[in-house]
């Protein structure tokens, strides 16, 4: 949807208007309503769909391969495909660099753990269908919730193969579920001196700036970092905004996860 | 995720089967349609609702009902099916293809899965049940997995065998139901005791194969087939059996992957001793020598030739070679069969690490000393179990007891553990020849648990004896099949070549007559060993104007009957080469092609495989040509005709003259080959001379040669040479030939110390040149037969030619060693070899005759082709000197006397002796050398035995290679029943 400068400038000033009056009448911290599906993919070990109200799509497929984690650095390795970008598309990269910067430094590598020797790596493909506003935050819900949905081989060989060597062996059939803490991610529009959450975007045009907020365990952790939503209305970021944007994902992250949870 | 079935069409559902594949440590989820049917018919004959749901398969034929309406009843007179888990299959097989029981059967298929998936052979035998019973044992197969009345989903944390066992007693319960109305019961058999108790619990009717046994009718005649396992039940019975021993367990798979993955653990096959059956030897691809497993406990259950994943031991343990010999037969002989025990013993445990370390070690000793490391076997990768032929310990059984008891068999291979059996007819069987089947051996169990198959007569009977070393080297000499007969031309033995090959009808019967030539008027002679009836292959030289001979060798052109995916060419792979024993020969290819249509009978015309060469004065090729041809041979000579025939200064006729030029020829040729660095070894050849009349072996003489034999040999080896270049030319990838590697010098070590010991002398291994040249150096002038010796021990040292197709090794190790030629293969016998079929049919596409089958292109049928020649091949020569063997002990049961032998090697414990003129070798026990057995004294290092002389107070020393002087007598063992060349130092 493209606006006019007129109708930009009329949903700025309602954004930054106290409280901020958002076009689809959300106040500053609520969400879309979203729809999840899991394990829907019969070939992949864990696997998520969500759709947002604006028609936002995300698939989500996580699969895993044993291997030798003294050789390898890193247990988890994220691909994103955006229709309608190129694979080297800012936009695709950038979403790309943080997803993995962000697994990579917060899941815990002792949760993939097989044996002393093997552990699990995980795959994780990302396909966004189609997205009409910043795809992060339903990316990173999407796979919170294929990561927690996610069934990995059964071992059945002994998990001490540090003086005897032995190659992992696994159940024919059952598979176990994983259980691992998996980072949510938020964004957050800065407008004046409002921070809103989940902005659809008619909203991230006219946004100030935009925050980037990791969740994790409970409690915010890095990365967080800015967002460019729009370069017409791009201004610096104050301390109180941040500092708002903050306290906004910490009053709101549990009920989000309860609920991805549930 | 839940499974659900979802319905494609009227008859038709599909659903989902996941499973996790792991290989190589890996895991992988795999997801499967699995389609269900409404349409798959019960096959009995008494069912009236199934033929009209059968549909008609691919080639439009429909099933045919097998199961009898009338079934065997059981003793309470209840008509029944039998539906068998997999593992009476496994257990039983020889039960189930008796006649006298089990008719009516059903499989379900979910078994014959698991029955492929654990042992092929079994699954192949049950397969040809099924398929060939016909009408008389009514086998089928129930496909339970996709029929949708019969399909179990496996349950949530359900083993997949217990629900492949659910899935089996589904297919009982469907069938007890479905034939119900009809009056059949269905009996479901199984050894597994929980399938039994749930089957049982579920109100099916269900046996264990004993109980099941016992319900049948005439259950005492077939009880004794019955496989002797170590069941539930018999645990509890048997505890005296079990005793303390205990074999150590064998390696989860995981720990042998990974073992073998990180280098802990190796793979290879166990070749066990021929004089001590508790010393076996494995060889491994990082080490220079064969690694030793010593001892009951590290040997762990492990038979010859079985496939084994192996320890190395840590160094304390390291050993020379034993120097005891020691057979099973003589080895605890006074062990009882109703419990064995032993005391175990626990070695120290010690980690990867340092066993990574213990690798580097165990390498560097094999190449230094004597000390060479040892290893434990930790898991058997694929048994080589089969059948076995032996008989019972006569003091092993209870002569008193008429019931049923354990007895130990002690097999004919000596490299072998003796076999624990149940039988009622101990007793009976005494003093037969019989055959028995491993079933298992559990850790618990000092001997492996076998039982009685078939009984082939009694000990030192032709019959017995003749069939006991066929099975016991896995010939196949059942009379060929009725399809493989089918094959052979249907005019048999009045077939005739054609009169002219331009005639049109010929022609229209066999398109490529045409490319034949006709060598009709060559004049063509063979020359075999006398009575020869299949004759391989002719000759014939003629003089050029320019002053060249022309050289044909004519080989029988057997690939003109045995085309290529026949049952004929089948079963002659199969075969692979046909087996001499002395009174009988066991063909590869059935009698009327070998001794008729394909032998070059003289007199009559016959389609040959020619190949031409114009040879200059001093033997050499100027030109070879290859061509399909129809001949007719002038004579039939045997070697000592031929040589007359040459020698007879009066002949001056065509034929004569030029197999003078032929002799001339070959002898030139053979200087050639010497020259080149052929080598000259020897065997202790024997021939066994039967009485004509009672066909009794009356004498034994050493084989000897004349100028002749070697005439044909040379050109035969020509012809297989430049058959080998040619077809490596054509098919560089595939092309059969036969190679010979040389001798690795580890092999020649102990024989070069002892040369180098006792005489001096030594054999140099640089080339089969030098080789040649020092083995004719070695002469004592003293003994004439001291040189022959030491070629005999050479051949022991050799490595065997094998069988390979080209794409296997690299050119330069096509070379064949003994003969010293750069390529070869075997192209001159085809009647009675396999190798030679594949080497004309290449031939024969090579030169545009017809084209190349498939089969003889890909390189992967050729492995399997050139892998079972070699074995077959071998199995054969095994199988002659067998033979041999025992009618050489035949021979000398009627003839003791006093020859001359010499000692080839010294044992702790004895010495072995070989005397030349009956080609015989034996142990002397240190028992029948001294009466006074602590006196003796040993010295490895010097090669020598010293003991007191019985009666005396001398001191005698016995070095190898020594001359003595020995009794022979054939004496029977008393033990074992095996008649056996006794020797007695004089």
């Amino acid at each position: 949807m493209v606006l006019s400068v007129t109708e930009k400038l009329y949903l700025h000033e309602s954004l930054v208007s106290n409280p901020p009056a958002r076009p689809d009448g959300r106040s500053a911290d609520q969400f879309r309503p979203i729809e999840i599906f899991t394990d829907f993919l019969p070939t992949s070990n864990g696997s998520s769909k969500i759709v947002a109200s604006d028609g936002t799509e995300c698939i989500v497929s996580a699969k895993c391969k044993v291997v030798d984690h003294t050789l390898e650095e890193d247990l988890i390795e994220v691909d994103v495909d955006i229709a309608g970008h190129r694979d080297d598309s800012p936009l695709v990269q950038g979403t790309l660099s943080v997803l993995n910067r962000v697994l990579l430094s917060q899941i815990d590598r002792g949760s993939l753990r097989l044996t002393k020797k093997y552990s699990f790596k995980l795959y994780i493909d990302v396909l966004v269908l189609s997205s009409y506003s910043h795809p992060l935050t339903l990316i990173s819900f999407a796979i919170y919730s294929a990561l927690n949905s996610t069934l990995l081989p059964t071992l059945i060989s002994s998990d001490d193969d540090l003086d005897v060597a032995e190659l992992p062996t696994f159940h024919d059939y059952d598979l176990t579920k994983l259980t691992i803490k998996v980072p949510v991610l938020f964004t957050v529009a800065v407008c004046g001196k409002n921070v809103i959450v989940d902005p659809a975007s008619s909203e991230s045009d006219v946004a100030n700036n935009g925050i980037l907020v990791t969740w994790y365990d409970g409690k915010v952790t890095a990365p967080v970092r800015t967002l460019g939503l729009n370069e017409d209305y791009v201004s610096g970021i104050t301390p109180q905004s941040l500092a708002d944007g903050l306290k906004l994902i910490e009053d709101i992250a549990p009920k989000v996860v309860k609920a991805l949870d549930s | 995720m839940v499974l659900q079935r979802k319905r494609l069409s009227d008859g038709l559902t599909v659903t989902q089967k996941v499973f996790v594949r792991s290989r190589n440590g890996g895991a992988t989820k795999i997801v499967r349609e699995h389609y269900l049917r409404a349409d798959i018919p019960c096959l009995s004959r008494a069912c009236k609702q199934c033929v009209n749901i059968v549909v008609p398969n691919a080639k439009n034929e429909l099933p045919t009902f097998v199961l009898s309406e009338q079934p065997n009843k059981l003793i309470d007179g209840k008509r029944h099916y039998v539906v068998l888990d997999a593992n009476i299959v496994l257990q039983a097989i020889d039960l189930l293809e008796n006649p006298a029981c089990f008719g009516d059967v059903i499989i379900p298929q979910i078994a014959l899965d698991e029955i492929r998936n654990k042992s092929y052979p079994i699954y192949t035998r049950l397969r040809t049940l099924c398929r060939d019973s016909g009408d008389t044992k009514r086998f089928i197969v129930f496909h339970n997995e996709f029929s949708e009345e019969t399909f179990v989903e496996r349950e949530q944390g359900e083993s997949i065998n217990d629900r492949n066992d659910r899935a089996i007693r589904k297919t009982c319960s469907w069938y007890a139901q479905h034939l119900k109305p009809y009056g059949v019961e269905a009996v479901l058999v199984t050894n597994d005791r929980r399938n039994l108790e749930l089957a049982v619990e579920e109100g099916l009717l269900a046996k264990s194969l004993a109980d099941y046994v016992n319900l049948l009718p005439n259950s005492e005649d077939v009880k004794d087939a019955l496989p002797n396992l170590e069941t539930y039940k018999s645990r509890d019975q048997d505890l005296d059996a079990r005793s303390e021993f205990k074999f150590p367990d064998y390696y989860s798979t995981a720990r042998v992957m990974g073992g073998i993955k990180s280098g802990v653990l190796y793979q290879g096959t166990v070749q066990i001793s021929e004089y001590n059956f508790l010393e076996g030897s494995v060889s491994l691809p990082n080490f220079s020598k064969p690694v030793l497993i010593l001892g009951q406990k590290n040997l762990n259950r492990a038979f010859n030739a079985d496939q084994v994943v192996v320890e190395l031991l840590p160094q304390s343990e390291w050993k020379a070679p034993s120097t005891v010999a020691l057979d099973s037969e003589h080895f605890d002989v006074n062990d009882n069969p109703e419990g064995d025990e032993d005391q175990p013993k626990e070695s120290d445990a010690i980690s990867d690490k340092q066993r990574r370390l213990l690798v580097q070690d165990a390498i560097r000793t094999q190449k230094s000393g004597r000390t060479q490391p040892t290893a434990r076997v930790v898991s058997i990768a694929r048994r080589s179990w089969r059948q076995y032929v032996g008989q019972i310990a006569p003091n092993s059984i209870d002569m008193q007891s008429g019931g049923t008891q354990n007895a130990f068999v002690i097999l004919m291979d000596k490299c072998l553990p003796k076999i624990r059996i149940r039988t009622r007819r101990a007793k009976e069987l005494l003093n037969k020849r019989i055959v028995v089947v491993v079933d298992s051996w559990p850790d618990t169990y000092k001997y492996p648990l076998g039982h009685f198959v078939r009984e082939l007569g009694e000990v030192e009977s032709v019959e017995a004896e003749t069939e006991a070393l066929l099975l016991e080297h896995d010939v196949e000499y059942r009379p060929f099949s009725k399809k493989v007969l089918e094959c052979l031309p249907a005019e048999g033995d009045n077939w005739t070549a054609p009169e002219s090959l331009s005639d049109a009808e010929a022609i229209a019967k066999d398109p490529l007559l045409t490319k034949r030539r006709d060598l009709r008027d060559k004049l063509i002679c063979s020359i075999d060993p006398p009575g020869c009836v299949d004759i391989d292959d002719a000759l014939h030289a003629k003089l050029l104007p320019n002053g060249h001979w022309e050289v044909g060798v004519h080989i029988a052109d057997v690939t003109h009957f045995v085309k290529p995916n026949t049952p004929l060419d089948d079963e002659g792979a199969a075969r692979s080469t046909s087996v001499y024993l002395v009174d009988k020969r066991i063909d590869m290819l059935p009698m009327l092609l070998g001794t008729n249509l394909c032998s070059l009978k003289p007199y009559v015309d016959r389609f040959a495989f020619s190949v031409l060469w114009e040879l200059d004065e001093d033997a050499n090729i100027v030109n070879v040509d290859f061509t399909k041809s129809v001949i007719k041979s002038r004579e039939a000579f045997s070697y000592e005709q031929a040589q007359l025939r040459i020698d007879d200064v009066n002949k001056t006729d065509e034929l004569t003259q030029g197999m003078r030029a032929l002799l001339k020829l070959s002898i030139k040729l053979k200087q050639q080959r010497l020259d080149a660095g052929a080598l000259n070894l020897a065997s202790p050849e024997v021939k066994v001379h039967m009485d004509s009349e009672t066909s009794d072996p009356s004498e034994v003489e050493v084989k000897k040669l004349v100028a002749t034999n070697s005439l044909v040999e040379e050109f035969m080896l020509l012809a297989n040479q430049s058959v080998a270049r040619k077809i490596y030319e054509a098919f560089p990838q595939t092309a059969m030939l036969r190679r010979h590697a040389a001798p690795p010098a580890t092999n020649f070590e102990s024989l070069n110390e002892m040369l180098q010991l006792r005489k001096g002398m030594s054999i140099s291994l640089e080339s089969s040149k030098a080789l040649a040249a020092s083995l004719d150096r070695c002469i004592d002038p003293a003994d004439p037969y001291f040189n022959t010796l030491v070629r005999i021990a050479s051949t022991r040292c050799m490595m065997a030619a094998q069988y390979f197709y080209s794409g296997a090794y690299s050119y330069a190790d096509y070379r064949h060693y003994g003969l010293a030629v750069g390529i070869y293969t075997h192209f001159t016998s085809p009647i009675r070899r396999f190798c030679d079929v594949i080497a004309h049919r290449q031939l024969a596409a090579a030169i545009g005759y017809e084209p190349l089958d498939l089969n003889h292109r890909d390189k992967n049928k050729m492995e399997q082709l050139c892998r079972n020649m070699n074995k077959r091949h071998r199995n054969a020569q095994f199988a002659g000197r067998a033979s041999i063997e025992y009618y050489v002990g035949q021979v000398m049961r009627n003839n003791e006397s006093e020859e001359t032998g010499y000692v080839i090697r010294v044992f702790h414990n004895g010495v072995v002796v070989l005397v030349p003129k009956f080609g015989v070798e034996g142990l002397i026990r240190l028992e029948n050398l001294t009466d006074d057995e602590q006196s003796a004294e040993f010295k490895a290092e010097e090669f020598k035995l010293s003991f007191k002389v019985k009666g005396m107070e001398k001191k005698r020393d016995i070095h190898v290679f020594e001359k003595v002087s020995v009794q022979v007598r054939s004496v029977l063992d008393p033990v074992t029943s095996k008649r056996k060349a006794q020797l007695i130092l004089v």
